[in-house]
Parts: C-alpha cells; sequence; structure tokens
C-alpha cells in the first residue's frame, strides 16, 4: 500500500495516519495512488481502535477510488475559471460598446447642436446684413462706412461659418441625387470652420485650381472628410511650436479623377499605424474623444464616391492623404470647338417652365440662344414644347448636325429622330426635365427614352 | 412686368429678418413692401388683400407643408409669383417647389445685392436657382 503512494503525497498520508493513531480520532484523507502506471485518487476512512490502557491497537476502514470524482471536481474547477474570465471580457466589451454608444449619443447631440446653430446663424446673420445694406443707403460719412465695411466683414465671415457648421453636422451617410461639390466655393465656405480645428500655431494654406471639375462627393460628407483630415493633423501637432498643413487639388478640365491632397509636416505615423490607420476603431489616441472612426469614415466616404484613398508618412517628417476622387457625374460633352461655350434655346411657352429650364441651362454652363429658334441656330440644344407645325424645321435641326440634341416636353415624339432626341410626354417636371438635361448633355452616344426614365 | 416699384410680401417666421427686410425694401423706390405673415393661417387672405407681385416664402414654416401652400397659391393667385427662400439649398426642395408653381429658390445665404437682384428678375421671368445647387 505505501508502495503505491504517490511520492508527492506520501510524507502527508504517513503523517496524517500518525497523527490519527496519536489522536485516536477517526481518519479522513483524500490522496494520490500510483495504479498501474497512472495517478489515482482515493479517499481513506479509518478508525482507530485501542487497548484497555487506550493504547492504538489497529486501525480499520475504507479506501474509495474517487478518480472519477477529482476529475470531475477538476474540470468543473477548470469550467470555473473559464466561465470567470469570459464573464469578465464579456463585460469589458460590453463596458466598451457602453462607452462607444454614449460617445455616439453624445458626438449626435454635437451634431444636432452644430446643425441648429449653424442654421440660427445663419438666421440671425440675414437680418444683419439687410440692416447694413439700409445703412448703406444712407450716404454715411466715410468714416461710417469704414465701420459698416467692418461689420460686413465679420459678418461675412460668420456667414461661412455658419455654413461650415451645417456641413459639418449634415449625415455624411446621407446622400441626394446630382451632389457634388465644386471645390473653389466650397473652401469659401468652409475655410473659416476649419481653420478653427487646428492649433493657433498650425498655419494652414490651400492651392485650388480655378478650373478644377466638380467632384462626385456631397459637400457635407467631403467637409466631414477634409474636417477629420486636418482634425487629426492638427491634433498630431498640438504639442509642437509651430507646423503646417496644407489642402492641395490637382485636376483640370480634361481630368477624370480630381486629386485631394491633404498633408501636414508633423510627427508622421509609424509603418504599423499606417498600415492599419483607415481601419474602424483603430485609433492611437488614448485621451480626448476619439471613436477610432475618423479615418475610417474618410476611407468609407472616398470609396463610396468611387475613389480611393493613399496614405504617405514618415517617422519625423509628416504625413500625407491623397484623395483621389472621380469628378462629378455630369460632363457636359456638348462641347464645339474653339473652346466656345455651348449654347441652348428655350421655346417653352410656360414663361416660369421656360424660366426654370433657362436657369438649369445655365447652371449646366451652357449660353442661352435667346432669339427665336431655327434649323440654322448656332445652338446645339433645343428645348421646345412640341413639335406640332415645325415638324420639317426640327428634323432638319437634327438632321443637319448628328451631335445636335433636343428635348420635348409635350406633343408627338419623333421616332425617326429617337437617338437625338428626349420625349418627356406628360411627365415634364422640373426633375424629369433636370434629369433628361444630364443625361443627354453627358452622352455622347445615342441617348434612348430608356436611360431617361431608368 | 412694369416699371412700377415689385410689391413683395414676406412669408417667415423670423420676425428680425422680415423687419430688416422691410426697412431696407421701404429705402428702395424698386420694391414696395406690402406686409410680413409670420403665421401661415392667415396667408391666403393677406394676399388676397395685398395682391403681391412676388412673396418671399420661408421653406421651413412651423406647423405648415410650404410645398402644398405654393400650389395654393398658384391656384388662386396665379398674378402672384412665389420665391421660395431658404438656408437649405437642396436639389430635391428647388424641384419639388417649381414642381408646386414656385418661380425660384433663393438661398439666404446670399447677399442682399443678390437677393433683391433675384426679386427683380423672378418679376421679370427669370426663374432662379441658387449657385451650387
Amino acid at each position: 500500500m505505501i508502495a503505491k503512494l504517490h511520492p508527492e503525497d506520501r510524507d502527508q498520508v504517513l503523517e496524517t495516519i500518525a497523527a490519527a493513531a496519536t489522536s485516536q480520532g477517526d481518519l479522513q484523507l483524500e490522496h494520490r495512488i500510483i495504479r498501474r502506471g497512472e495517478t489515482a485518487w482515493v479517499e481513506l476512512r479509518g478508525k482507530v481502535f485501542v487497548d484497555a490502557q487506550q493504547q492504538p491497537t489497529r486501525m480499520a476502514g475504507v479506501c474509495m477510488d474517487i478518480t472519477d470524482r477529482k476529475r470531475t471536481e477538476a474540470d468543473l474547477a477548470e469550467y470555473r475559471v473559464r466561465l470567470e474570465e469570459l464573464v469578465e471580457q464579456r463585460t469589458a466589451e460590453l463596458q466598451a460598446s457602453h462607452e462607444k454608444l454614449r460617445l455616439s449619443d453624445r458626438l449626435a447631440s454635437i451634431g444636432t447642436l452644430a446643425a441648429g446653430l449653424g442654421h440660427d446663424m445663419g438666421n440671425l446673420l440675414l437680418p444683419i446684413r439687410a440692416r447694413l445694406a439700409s445703412l448703406e443707403s444712407m450716404n454715411l460719412p466715410p468714416a461710417a462706412q469704414q465701420d459698416i465695411d467692418a461689420v460686413k466683414n465679420a459678418g461675412d465671415y460668420l456667414k461661412r461659418l455658419s455654413q461650415g457648421l451645417r456641413l459639418f453636422a449634415l449625415d455624411p451617410g446621407e446622400q441626394r441625387e446630382g451632389e457634388s461639390t465644386h471645390l473653389s466655393a466650397w473652401w469659401l465656405d468652409v475655410s473659416p470652420f476649419l481653420r478653427n480645428i487646428l492649433p493657433k500655431q498650425v498655419m494652414f494654406d490651400a492651392s485650388i485650381p480655378e478650373n478644377v471639375p466638380a467632384i462626385n462627393i456631397p459637400p457635407h460628407t467631403f467637409t466631414q472628410v477634409v474636417y477629420n483630415l486636418f482634425q487629426n493633423a492638427g491634433d498630431a501637432m498640438r504639442p509642437r511650436e509651430r507646423g503646417n498643413v496644407q489642402l492641395r487639388v490637382v485636376g483640370d478640365q480634361a481630368s477624370e479623377v480630381v486629386l485631394v491632397e491633404v498633408s501636414d509636416d508633423g510627427p508622421g505615423m509609424t509603418e504599423e499605424v499606417q498600415r492599419r490607420c483607415l481601419e474602424p476603431f483603430y485609433s492611437t489616441r488614448t485621451r480626448r474623444i476619439s471613436t477610432g472612426l475618423g479615418l475610417a469614415l474618410v476611407h468609407g466616404a472616398v470609396t463610396n464616391a468611387g475613389g480611393s484613398v493613399e496614405v504617405q508618412s514618415q517617422v519625423g517628417k509628416g504625413t500625407t492623404f491623397r484623395l483621389h476622387i472621380p469628378r462629378a457625374a455630369f460632363v457636359n460633352r456638348l462641347r464645339p470647338s474653339a473652346g466656345k461655350t455651348p449654347m441652348a434655346c428655350v421655346a417653352v411657352a410656360d414663361r416660369r417652365l421656360s424660366a426654370y429650364v433657362t436657369s438649369l441651362i445655365r447652371g449646366l454652363g451652357m449660353e442661352l440662344y435667346a432669339e427665336k429658334w431655327s434649323a440654322d441656330m448656332p445652338a446645339e440644344l433645343l428645348v421646345l414644347d412640341s413639335v406640332n407645325g415645325c415638324a420639317e424645321e426640327f428634323e432638319r435641326f437634327l438632321g443637319e448636325r448628328p451631335t445636335h440634341r433636343a428635348i420635348i416636353l409635350h406633343g408627338e415624339t419623333v421616332p425617326n429622330k429617337a437617338k437625338q432626341t428626349v420625349f418627356l410626354g406628360g411627365q415634364a417636371t422640373p426633375g424629369r426635365i433636370r434629369q433628361a438635361l444630364q443625361q443627354m448633355l453627358q452622352e455622347q452616344s445615342p441617348i434612348t427614352q430608356e436611360a431617361i426614365h431608368s | 412686368m412694369s416699371r412700377r416699384p415689385i410689391r413683395l410680401m414676406c412669408v417667415d417666421d423670423n420676425q428680425m429678418l422680415a423687419e430688416a427686410m422691410e426697412r431696407r425694401l421701404n429705402a428702395d423706390d424698386r420694391f414696395t413692401w406690402t406686409g410680413w405673415v409670420e403665421n401661415t393661417d392667415e396667408l391666403l387672405p393677406r394676399v388676397e388683400a395685398a395682391h403681391p407681385d412676388i412673396i418671399l416664402m420661408d421653406i421651413d414654416m412651423p406647423g405648415a407643408d410650404v410645398f402644398e401652400l405654393v400650389a395654393k397659391l398658384g391656384e388662386s393667385f396665379p398674378e402672384s409669383r412665389v420665391l421660395m427662400f431658404s438656408a437649405y439649398v437642396r436639389q430635391d426642395y428647388i424641384d419639388r417647389a417649381v414642381q408646386n408653381g414656385a418661380w425660384g429658390y433663393i438661398s439666404k445665404n446670399e447677399g442682399m445685392n443678390g437677393i433683391l437682384g433675384a426679386i427683380e428678375r423672378a418679376a421679370a421671368d427669370w426663374a432662379l436657382r441658387p449657385c451650387h445647387a
């Protein structure tokens, strides 16, 4: 029996038995033995018998194999530990997601606040501008005029700030048909707002060519993209005495993709950070508000717009984000030779609809041919109510120059000229007209009715 | 349009804006101020009484579907032209406004000269859309 005792338990077993004999108490002990080369557990229960002089004479008892019970107990203990670990892990995850939710709520509240503030500022600035205009009409002395000019300048700055706030606060995922960003005009609106998110010691400048085409991303989404890049650059340079942030746009009328570059001369990123910085929830910030979503939002918004994001960074040198964004879907293909502005003629009897179409055409960069239309007029596009009574002239207008286009709002269609015309029938709503104009001007291939109604 | 001053009515819940516009327009002989409507319930009778050429209408009026109001104005007073006036420049708003009979859409972010010029052009048949809309 003693030979079978597990070497690690042997001393304790012998000591316990000896102690039981001395004390004459009951024996109860669990220990290991070696059985057929394997460890097994047993439970000893025994009783000490004594003689008349109260001297121990023998010990009797049972030895039960409790290996299975011990194994079950060990398994249970392991499960308990694992369960505790899991509970701890899940609690931490729950706390983290609660924290993110709280932060999202807070950011949503900040967004609502910013939108409301931007709107209310805009609403208050208009009466201020109107009052200033009233004052200006009073022939004030030059000194008073200077004061008015200064207030107007401050008001203009606030107007742009309010516009920037509104652009910042709109849901970046919200995209409405046909929305694009005209970079020069956009920059005028948002530059005061973006200036404010950079630390005072950081200088910034922008270079945007005048002839860069509009890009295929809504202004509010693009504002939030650039906001995040500026915020990151600003945060990186906050501890420094000075720094520079630059927004540079490269593109011209011929570009299908516009490059928007935001660069800083801050501390730069390590290769690891550079590789992971566009991942959702990845953040190097340990304090301040951070959802880890800033650059992921940049990446998501730009790829949604059909573009791509490139990061280039060097520790100690700075970081450059390059956004390659396609130009806006609308491209006026009616570009006549010698760089002339394309012309359109609107022959629509309803004065309001005519005015609307005219404004749309001007908005699309075309000039208006104001005289009565004819087959020989120097306009490439004709919008008219119907070809009733002028079918021959109409056919001549389209027939002699196959690149010419026409939109017929009402009346009959012209089947043999279907490749050059869009017939809106009873559906000449503003939206349909706008859509027809855009489709027509950007298509080089034959236009079909289905293309408009799809 | 004739050369008489353009009769203008403003529909907006912002009193400061209405008062400032009134003051500015009263100082300009191109325009005649015919009043400010704060509550859209009063709009139709006020238009009937004042016969404005141009109604400058805020798109965000409390408790009213402004687009429906534009359609009603067009049916009842076709001689008055509605210009939407809003800080929200959205293509879908512009299309809906024009669809319902508005003559144009002016951004509140325009300068005063831009706004007054737009009113004059609307009175002379030009529909208006804000830049970059």
